[in-house]
């Protein structure tokens, strides 16, 4: 049984059809990222996973639980941080927590222990007693990931977790996920930052204008790709060499991309080494070759590019 | 529907608004408005016996039209019942609809502005609970400022006027009825039209609004009972209680169909 499911999920918010029939797996322990642009619905699903929206059509349901059916059940058994942290600034970090550990039931004496683990785990020890709205952002960010571990969910809904952070906060909320999911947790990420996607998931959906585009993992998603994309730099001027690169066997496409650099596109990888050979055939001093692709990037603008365009 | 959970909801929502210095400062004016006034009305006739000598017999005679139980007063008597009887509850009515506007727009359209809610919603307690929650940390607080405020109001104003009257006075009947049951379910009702307002209302200002509707019925009695002559009696403040916490079920009702979570969340911004 999958920890999460979605089967068509339908939504229409206003005039404007928002899902048009998501549907994806989370298996128990996996990390999937639920990957799109802003306004690709991501957001709206997992609202409907969490029983905040009804969806017009379409059914999900959460270890078992149907979202329409069972939603305090639902919402027992996952953490969820939403895309703003949505803490209490003028209550104490520690008040934010001891408030929400109380909607989930958890005994005083258990509360006040797992608290304390949380404050060690986030290491916010030495704010437990100040304000939130006297923290940072990065810290806030904690707390509000504290607040979701609150009540030990077996899964989590984490909304765009490191938005609006400075890198060393977000690289921080990022090593904590690994950690969270390696500690058994299943988590859904919503996230535009395809680096993210990328180091985090195990498998990625893309959504966009309400669609799964492509579900699967990194790799198994950059595998069925047919062009790879490597970076040049040469010494000196590479307007000289851009006829034998385009002429170069396995090629695709050039594009100049600084007054010594190009980037390539090849149908293969191995197609590298000929153009290599061809430039050094013509003179050219080669300073890097760099692969910058296939990435994930390059699937999520082919897809998503291509669905907004059609 | 568990009342624990609602209760949780209120206390937050009390060391949220209490942890504000304007909004302490609101409520605490409030409160001192209605201690104090109604008591500083009186001290002109403390001071200045004869406070009464230039009122004409046909005002004396409209006044006591007005409240014709007392009729055999004599005039400093008169203004003091005067103050204790009719202008004190619908300024006790006035004032607690604004206690509980503050809190109301604080809790619920503040969770939106302060962008805190989606967490809230995500949590398991179900829209009634989180209703009830939210009702009980508007209502109780302002009950309670009413009835603490009236309760000095009552040690300040007898304290000045029992020898006027010869012993406690105060409160009459009908202010007793009016303070204790009649401004509570008005109140109650402009926190209604703030839950149905906040559906809308992205900020607490803009919430708070909504009630702002509600003083005019209240100016209007005021202004009919004294330049129509209507008498105000016990049993006329019983009935509009009475129609007043109908309209509470009737809009509570519809606050409670309002305050749903989609609607919510689809009007945070």
């Amino acid at each position: 049984m999958p920890a999460v499911e979605a089967r068509g999920l339908v939504k229409k918010i206003g005039r404007k059809l928002v899902l048009r029939g998501v549907g994806f797996e989370v298996s128990e322990g996996e990390v999937l990222g639920l990957l799109g642009p802003n306004g690709a619905g991501k957001t709206t699903t997992v609202r409907i996973l969490m029983g905040i929206l009804r969806p017009d059509e379409g059914s999900a349901t959460v270890m078992g639980h149907d979202v329409l059916e069972e939603p305090l059940e639902v919402r027992r058994c996952v953490g969820y941080l939403p895309e703003v942290p949505c803490l209490y600034e003028r209550l104490t970090v520690e008040d934010n927590l001891a408030f929400y550990g109380g909607l989930y039931d958890i005994p005083r004496a258990e509360l006040e222990k797992r608290i304390s683990e949380l404050l060690s785990l986030m290491g916010l020890e030495e704010r437990a007693g100040e304000p939130v709205g006297a923290l940072s952002k990065g810290l806030k960010q904690r707390v509000a990931i504290a607040r979701a571990l609150i009540h030990d969910p077996p899964v989590l809904f984490l909304d765009q977790p490191t938005s609006d952070l400075d890198p060393a906060s977000a690289r921080s909320v990022r090593e904590l996920i690994v950690e969270l999911n390696r500690s058994g947790k299943t988590v859904l990420i919503c996230t535009h930052n395809l680096k993210e996607a990328e180091d985090l998931c195990d498998r990625v959906a893309i959504i966009s204008g309400g669609r799964i585009l492509a579900v699967g993992e990194p790799d198994e998603l950059l595998g069925g790709r047919r062009y790879y994309s490597f970076e040049l730099r040469v010494r000196g001027r590479i307007s000289g060499h851009l006829g034998s690169l385009r002429s170069s066997d396995g090629v695709m496409e050039v594009k100049q991309v600084g007054p010594d650099k190009a980037l390539l596109i090849l149908d293969e990888r191995e197609a590298i080494s000929g153009v290599v050979r061809r430039l050094v055939e013509d003179g050219c001093d080669i300073l890097e070759v760099k692969m910058v692709g296939p990435s994930l990037e390059d699937i999520y603008m082919r897809l998503v590019g291509a669905h907004e365009a059609g | 529907m568990r009342l624990d959970k609602a209760l949780l909801i209120a206390r937050k929502d009390w060391r949220e608004a209490f942890s504000s210095r304007a909004m302490l400062a609101s409520l605490l004016f409030c409160g001192l408005m209605l201690v104090v006034l109604p008591p500083l009305m009186l001290v002109p006739l403390a001071l200045a016996p004869d406070v009464g000598q230039y009122m004409t017999e046909k005002e004396v005679a409209e006044l006591k039209a007005i409240l014709p139980e007392a009729a055999q007063m004599d005039m400093r008597q008169l203004l003091a019942y005067m103050v204790g009887a009719l202008l004190t509850p619908f300024f006790f009515i006035i004032v607690s609809l604004v206690s509980i506007s503050v809190l109301a727009s604080d809790s619920f359209a503040g969770e939106k502005e302060r962008k805190t809610i989606e967490a809230l919603l995500a949590a398991p307690i179900s829209d009634s609970e989180l209703f009830l929650g939210k009702v009980l940390a508007s209502f109780l607080p302002s009950s309670a400022i009413t009835y603490a405020s009236f309760a000095l109001s009552c040690v300040l104003i007898n304290s000045l006027t029992a020898d006027l009257f010869g012993g406690l006075w105060f409160p009459p009947l009908k202010t007793l009825l009016a303070v204790c049951l009649l401004a509570p379910a008005y109140a109650f009702l402009g926190m209604c039209l703030i839950v149905l307002g906040s559906a809308r209302a992205s900020t607490v200002k803009e919430a708070s609004n909504y009630s702002g509707v509600l003083i005019i019925p209240v100016l209007v009695a005021f202004l009919g009972s004294i330049f129509g002559g209507i008498a105000l009696r016990a049993s006329y403040i019983v009935v509009a209680t009475l129609a007043v916490v109908a309209l509470d079920v009737v809009l509570v009702r519809m606050a409670r169909r309002a305050f749903n979570r989609e609607a919510l969340v689809l009007s945070y911004r």
